[in-house]
Formats: structure tokens, C-alpha cells, sequence
């Protein structure tokens, strides 16, 4: 989640980081702090433009040390007499990165104000797994669609795309498996609509709700439901049938795990027009692309 | 046979009093697994499935002899609850919970590769040797015993292949979910040499995703010392790159994370990939 600009500058400057509105810069290089999943540690840099002028690893539990900022300052050619006001601006900038949560803080470019350094432009990523402890953060939430938010607010993950078959599933490498089955099996005419994983309760409430997400774009021609049930196939299954509307696209349902025959016989014997299930995820994929060419079940 | 989980851990369950812990304390025990104690600050006393609750995880080992934690507690506090599993000298920690910072998880990492504890997850279903123990929240149900080992980033896909496998009498010697978030204390590289090393699975199923360079280091390893044939899944063929698909690990930053990326770097490493995650134990011609 990216923070706006008016809020960064304010929260940066509760760090001791001045952001000047001055497109003159007397340093040519910027600095940033990131998340580096290779290294498994926050990564500090001095870039100029998109190169990589030097960088250091800092230690998680120990933070940033002098020496690594001195370092960075010497490497990107600060004079020495700054090279204490680099450490300064460094330390509170780590200082900055750890309090926000960040994954991601950038200064581009510095600048040199009265021997004291600002930056003139400046980004932040604030990792959405803190939000429970950055409830400050959370009003920047703004690149959320109103649909994700909804799912959201009751434990469904949901991401419009661009295809024509809406998907449903629990879990998100199943989500993505049935996804991929849709391309794989239409020979890449066809793709998904959207990304849903429904999490781990099923009930009729929230089962309303994922369809309503995935019938908000205008593209879906067909509904796949892929749920790996587990101990409630039936309970699954009820749900469908409670959640499914009289008017709706062809729905293609794989249920799998203990009682699915039961499951799939609750489905089948419905007799809803619309509804179909199948037993397993290559013959509801095809049926899927079937009735997403002809429009029938 | 089995790796990691089997009759010898002695599991206490930090969270044993809220809902999630409370449920799958009693699956755990009831698949055979030595549920020894829980822990919940401030429940200390109680008793649940007759098992004994204590305040502290150091006071849980001391009475019972625990050497395995599975956290189930809330995200807020889920890491102070692995540095307590990790204080009081428990062996292997499985953290089930998900939604831990990045910066926890990063401070986790340094501190337990300084101590020998192993750290499975977080945000992972668990571990599970059929007919041995089960710790965490994978179905018993679909497991049976048997020499293929099996290893997942992700839950329900996990449990759709190892379905799979036991429908058409394939068997399993442990199935292990590393978990789906960036920073896991538990790496497909680590669960391969394991698997390597264990005489009682003779292949491995490895079923990866988008995001991350682990299945390319998987495929690495695999060139370089694996003797077991390995099968595998990858998912998100079809993801957009840039955007997380659910597991806060599944996101193609570049182009070594997308899944064709990965799919290539496993088939040069003589890995034989499923289109179809159903379909994989066709490949394995037992």
C-alpha cells in the first residue's frame, strides 16, 4: 500500500526528514530502504536514477549502523564534511522504515540545504500485514476498489481480471490452479475474470456475497466454483444452493473432499437449470468453457 | 517412516483457549497425535480436552516435557508467542497463524538461526506423517501411509494432490506446508535434503507458485544433489504480474517469480510438472 504524498511528508518530518519543494538538487543521488526477501533483511541504497551506486545489509535485530551509511555516503561521492549529516538523515530514515512497517522507503533526489540534507522527492510502501498496529495508514487504503474492500471486510480475497469465466475457490493456489485450468484447457481463448479465494468458512451469507463480487464485472459468461470442502461438502454444497440466484449464469460447481458424492447429489438433485457439478477439476474447467462458447449448461 | 512430525513430539498448542487452537487441539489428539499441554497467558489452570493450560510456554515444558509448539494464536501477537517457543528451548515451532509483519519475520529469521530450533511457517497448514502425527490443521482423512513425500506453499491445492495420490493408492511419508508468505523459517531447499536424506520416501512431490525465487533454489538443488525423482505443480501461469494473489508471498515482482520461470528452472533440474494439479500422479507411474 502506497502512502500519498501530504501524508508521508507530514510523517517523515515527525523523523527529523525535511521534504523541500525545490526542483534544483545539489546532490545527484537518493536513498532508499527496502525489504529484501532474498537476503531475508531490510536493504539500504544510494542510487542515481536506476543505478545502484552501493548498498548495505542491515541487520533486523541490530538496525542500521554508522559505519553502513558512512559507507553509502562515501560511495556516492558525498563530501566528508556531510558524511555525519548522511548518518543522521540515514538513521532516521531507518527509524521511519521500521516504525511504518514499511517494505519500502525512498528519498529521490537529496539536496543540500544550509549544510543540513532534505529530499526534494520521496515514496513509501507500508507492508498491509501491520496495518493492525498502523491504524494511521489505514485512511490510505485508496487503491482498493470498493469490490476488494466488501471481500475483504469478511475474509474473502477478491481481484477483478480480465477474462470471462468468473472463479471461486478456497485457497489461493487453488484459486490460482483453477485459473490456469481455464487457459490450459481453452487453449488460451479463454481466461478468468477474476481471482476469489473464499477462505476457510462457508456459509450462505458469504457465498452471496462472492457471487455478488464476481457477477460486479460486466465480462463474466459462466461461474466455476472449485472448493476443496474438506469436512463439509454438504454444508458446502447448502450453501451453494442458498447463495445461487434463479437468475444467474451458468455455474459449474467441483466439490471435493469427505461426503463430496453426497455433495454433488444435494447439487444435481436441485434441478436448478443453471447449476451443474462435476467430479473433477479438468471436466468443470471444460464444462466451464463449454457453456462460456454455447451460453448453455 | 516420516520427517519432521512423529510419535516422538510431544506437542504443547500456544492458543489452545481461542477458537482455532480449541478445534484443532481435539483433531490433533484425535488423529493420535501427543497433545501434551496448551498455553494461554492468563488461562493458566484451566483444563482443555484434558489437557493442562499453563500461562507460559517455559512452565508448559517444564511440567511436560514439550518439545514441539504449533501456534495458532492472533496475528498481534503471534511472534511474541514464537520468541517465547523459541526461549523455552523447543525444538520444532509451527506457526499456523497468518498475517505477521515482514519486519517480525525478518528479526524471527536472525534470532532462530542463532539457536536450533526449527521454525515451519508461518501462515502454513502444518505437518502431517500418516498413521504417526498430524500437527496443525491439514485433514487427516486424505493421507495414507506410503514413500512419497510431499511439499506445498500452498493449503487447499496441497490437500487436492495429496487426495489425488491416496485415490489412486499412492502413499505419503509426510506432507509439509512451508507456508504462503515471503518469509518462511522453512524453505523448500531445507524439506528437500530432508526428504534426500530419509530412507522411507522414495519420490517428491513439490508444489510451488508465483512469487519468490524459492522454487527456482529448489530446482538448484534438486540439478545438483538430489538422487529422488520429484513431480511437481506450479501455480499462477496465468496471474498479472505485480499483484498479490492471496498468499502475501504469490506476486511476479520479476521475471525469475513467474511461474514459467520456475517451471523452466524444475524441468532442466529433471523435475516432471503437471498442467493439471489432479492430474500429477499420472507422472509418477507407480
Amino acid at each position: 500500500m502506497n502512502v500519498q504524498f501530504d501524508a508521508l511528508q507530514t510523517y517523515l518530518s515527525r523523523f527529523d526528514i525535511p521534504v523541500v519543494e525545490s526542483a534544483a538538487s545539489s546532490l545527484h543521488f537518493g536513498v532508499r530502504i527496502t525489504a529484501d526477501f532474498v537476503s531475508v533483511s531490510p536493504v539500504i541504497a544510494v542510487f542515481q536514477g536506476s543505478d545502484e551506486i552501493g548498498r548495505e545489509y542491515i541487520s533486523p535485530l541490530l538496525g542500521l549502523r554508522d559505519y553502513q551509511a558512512r559507507n553509502l555516503g562515501n560511495m556516492a561521492n558525498l563530501p566528508r564534511e556531510h558524511w555525519g549529516e548522511f548518518i543522521r538523515l540515514a538513521t532516521n530514515l531507518y527509524r521511519c522504515y521500521t516504525s511504518a512497517d514499511a517494505l519500502s522507503v525512498q528519498l529521490n533526489p537529496l539536496t543540500l540545504i544550509n549544510g543540513e540534507i532534505a529530499a526534494v522527492g520521496c515514496s513509501m510502501r507500508v507492508d498491509e500485514s501491520a496495518l493492525f498496529r498502523q491504524h494511521h495508514f489505514l485512511a490510505e487504503l485508496t487503491d482498493e476498489t470498493y469490490h476488494a474492500r466488501r471481500g475483504r471486510e469478511v475474509g474473502i480475497t477478491y481481484l477483478p481480471l480480465k477474462g470471462q469465466i468468473g472463479v471461486l475457490s478456497n485457497g489461493a493456489g487453488l484459486a490460482m490452479a483453477t485459473m490456469d485450468m481455464i487457459a490450459l484447457y481453452s487453449d488460451n481463448t479463454l481466461l478468468a475474470a477474476n481471482f476469489l479465494d473464499i477462505g476457510n468458512d462457508l456459509h450462505v451469507d458469504k457465498l452471496t456475497l462472492a457471487l455478488d463480487l464476481i457477477l460486479s464485472s460486466p465480462n463474466v459468461r459462466t461461474i466455476l466454483i472449485t472448493l476443496f470442502a474438506a469436512a463439509h461438502c454438504v454444508n458446502a454444497a447448502q450453501a451453494i444452493l442458498g447463495a445461487v440466484q434463479r437468475d444467474t449464469p451458468p455455474i459449474i460447481v467441483f466439490l471435493s473432499g469427505i461426503d463430496s458424492d453426497h455433495g454433488r447429489s444435494l447439487l444435481d438433485g436441485a434441478k436448478h437449470p443453471m447449476l451443474i457439478s462435476a467430479g473433477t477439476l479438468r471436466e468443470a474447467t471444460r464444462r466451464a468453457i463449454h457453456a462460456t462458447t454455447t451460453g448453455e449448461t | 517412516m516420516s520427517i519432521l512430525v512423529n510419535r516422538e513430539n510431544f506437542v504443547i498448542v500456544q492458543g489452545i483457549t481461542g477458537r482455532e487452537g480449541n478445534h484443532y487441539a481435539h483433531e490433533m489428539m484425535q488423529y493420535g497425535t501427543n497433545i501434551v499441554a496448551g498455553v494461554s497467558p492468563g488461562k493458566g489452570g484451566d483444563w482443555v480436552h484434558g489437557k493442562p493450560v499453563f500461562d507460559s510456554v517455559v512452565a508448559a515444558v517444564d511440567a511436560t516435557g514439550a518439545n514441539t509448539s504449533v501456534i495458532f494464536v492472533a496475528a498481534p501477537t503471534a511472534s511474541d508467542a514464537i520468541y517465547e517457543a523459541i526461549d523455552a528451548g523447543i525444538g520444532l515451532i509451527i506457526c499456523i497463524t497468518e498475517g505477521i509483519p515482514v519486519l517480525e519475520m525478518m528479526r524471527i529469521r536472525e534470532y532462530v538461526s542463532h539457536t536450533r530450533t526449527r521454525l515451519i511457517g508461518p501462515n502454513c497448514p502444518g505437518v502431517l506423517s500418516p498413521a504417526e502425527a498430524s500437527i496443525g490443521i491439514i485433514p487427516g482423512y486424505l493421507a495414507r501411509p506410503g514413500k512419497v513425500g510431499v511439499v506445498s506453499r500452498s493449503g487447499t491445492l496441497m490437500y487436492e494432490i495429496v487426495h489425488a495420490l491416496t485415490n489412486v493408492g499412492i502413499g505419503q511419508s509426510t506432507i509439509i506446508g512451508i507456508g504462503g508468505d515471503p518469509i518462511l523459517g522453512t524453505s523448500f531447499v531445507d524439506v528437500l535434503m530432508m526428504f534426500e536424506e530419509d530412507p522411507a520416501t522414495e519420490k517428491v512431490v513439490l508444489i510451488g507458485e508465483i512469487g519468490g525465487r524459492s522454487e527456482i533454489d529448489a530446482a538448484e538443488f534438486i540439478k545438483s544433489r538430489m538422487t529422488k525423482p520429484v513431480f511437481g505443480y506450479i501455480a499462477g501461469k496465468t496471474a498479472p504480474h505485480g499483484i498479490l494473489m492471496g498468499h502475501a508471498g504469490a506476486v511476479i515482482q520479476d521475471e525469475k517469480s513467474a511461474a514459467n520461470a520456475k517451471i523452466a528452472a524444475l524441468k532442466a533440474a529433471g523435475v516432471r510438472i503437471a498442467d493439471n494439479p489432479q492430474e500429477l500422479p499420472e507422472l509418477m507411474h507407480y
